[in-house]
């Protein structure tokens, strides 16, 4: 990372020092962004939670202490949480628009979109995610998309490792089954261990 | 790293390692090495992968700057609504010495003008004589 840590920038915040802020938001604003957007899939309300997010960041950054169960000094983690809580806590509105009709935005996921971006599949795979619960369906975008850690995921959802596993595995058991035709696999079966 | 452990990992975590725990990563891609198994296990979760990359994302990334100022703008304007009381101005302690002296000397003062007013102290007849007297010389008219 270039330049002052995300913590310094904290500290500068914590000052008034709007130009450490607009760093901040420039540096996490599109991920950010993307996460909300696939939490709460409706544009509006990722916007509006992203803002939210950031004002917490501005309004807190005075009282705000580096700390991670892990001792680490993590702003990243501690910003998720709160956006994510954000995504959680908002009551869900009706998706109002055609996810056909919403260019799709691109972003630096791995192999994203390679070989089956086609719209149907869009379309198919972002009705298959938006039947998920909530909690799953954040736990599925920060280990699939944000690449964070399982240690990383249970402290942004305040779970364990073993319960943000579960939602994993709960969620992609879903789309499987959701998906089945397009995935080319069976129905997933309910227990582990290798066929 | 068990057949059964390999198997939840990549329920949860999907096929790319990158995304499986740290601490048993190494020992799930020394099983995969051997175990055809593992592997066909593994080409159905990098096809359900490849499907959850394909999950839209609705929102464009705002442009940082003018989200910066939005934001900055908004909690000033937030910060505006809450009006604090202006501080009351203490005067000072001789003018509130006056004053107090002021206010007992008017109290005084009424307390004075009230008294010899006041006819059943002044003269020991009563309001009600002074009226009955009135009517009297009114009757005499």
């Amino acid at each position: 990372m270039d330049g002052p840590s995300d913590e310094e920038l904290m500290t500068a915040v914590a000052r008034g020092e709007q130009r450490a802020f607009a760093r901040l938001v420039e540096r996490h604003s599109r991920r950010a962004t993307a996460l909300a957007g696939r939490i709460t899939l409706n544009r509006a309300d990722a916007e509006e939670v992203v803002q939210e997010a950031f004002m917490r960041v501005w309004v807190k950054a005075p009282s705000w202490r580096p700390q991670t169960a892990s001792g680490d000094a993590l702003f990243a983690t501690w910003f998720r949480r709160v956006l994510v809580n954000l995504c959680i806590d908002r009551r869900r509105r009706p998706v109002s628009e055609d996810i056909e009709a919403v260019p799709e935005i691109a972003d630096d996921a791995p192999s994203a979109l390679e070989s089956i971006a086609s719209s149907e599949t869009r379309k198919r795979v972002g009705d298959a995610v938006a039947e998920l619960p909530e909690r799953q369906r954040a736990a599925l975008a920060l280990c699939h998309f944000d690449e964070v850690s399982n240690i990383e995921a249970a402290e942004i959802l305040g779970l364990t490792v073993g319960a943000v596993e579960s939602l994993l595995v709960r969620a992609r058991r879903q789309l499987k089954n959701s998906l089945a035709d397009l995935a080319g696999v069976g129905p997933a079966a309910k227990s582990g261990g290798l066929p | 790293m068990t057949p059964a452990r390999f198997a939840e990992l990549i329920d949860a975590y999907g096929a790319d390692a990158k995304r499986w725990p740290e601490a048993e990563r190494a020992a799930a891609l020394a099983l995969l090495a051997h175990a055809p198994e593992a592997r066909a296990r593994l080409e159905e979760a990098r096809r359900l992968d490849a499907l959850i990359d394909a999950w839209p994302q609705p929102a464009a990334a705002p442009d940082p700057a003018q989200l910066a100022a939005r934001v900055a703008h908004t909690a000033q304007e937030s910060a505006g609504n809450v009006v604090p009381f202006a501080p009351r101005r203490k005067a000072p302690a001789t003018v509130m010495a006056w004053a107090r002296a002021g206010a007992l000397a008017a109290a005084g003062i009424c307390g004075l003008v009230i008294g010899m007013a006041d006819p059943t102290t002044s003269n020991g007849a009563s309001a009600l004589d002074l009226y009955d007297v009135a009517q009297v010389e009114d009757a005499s008219w």
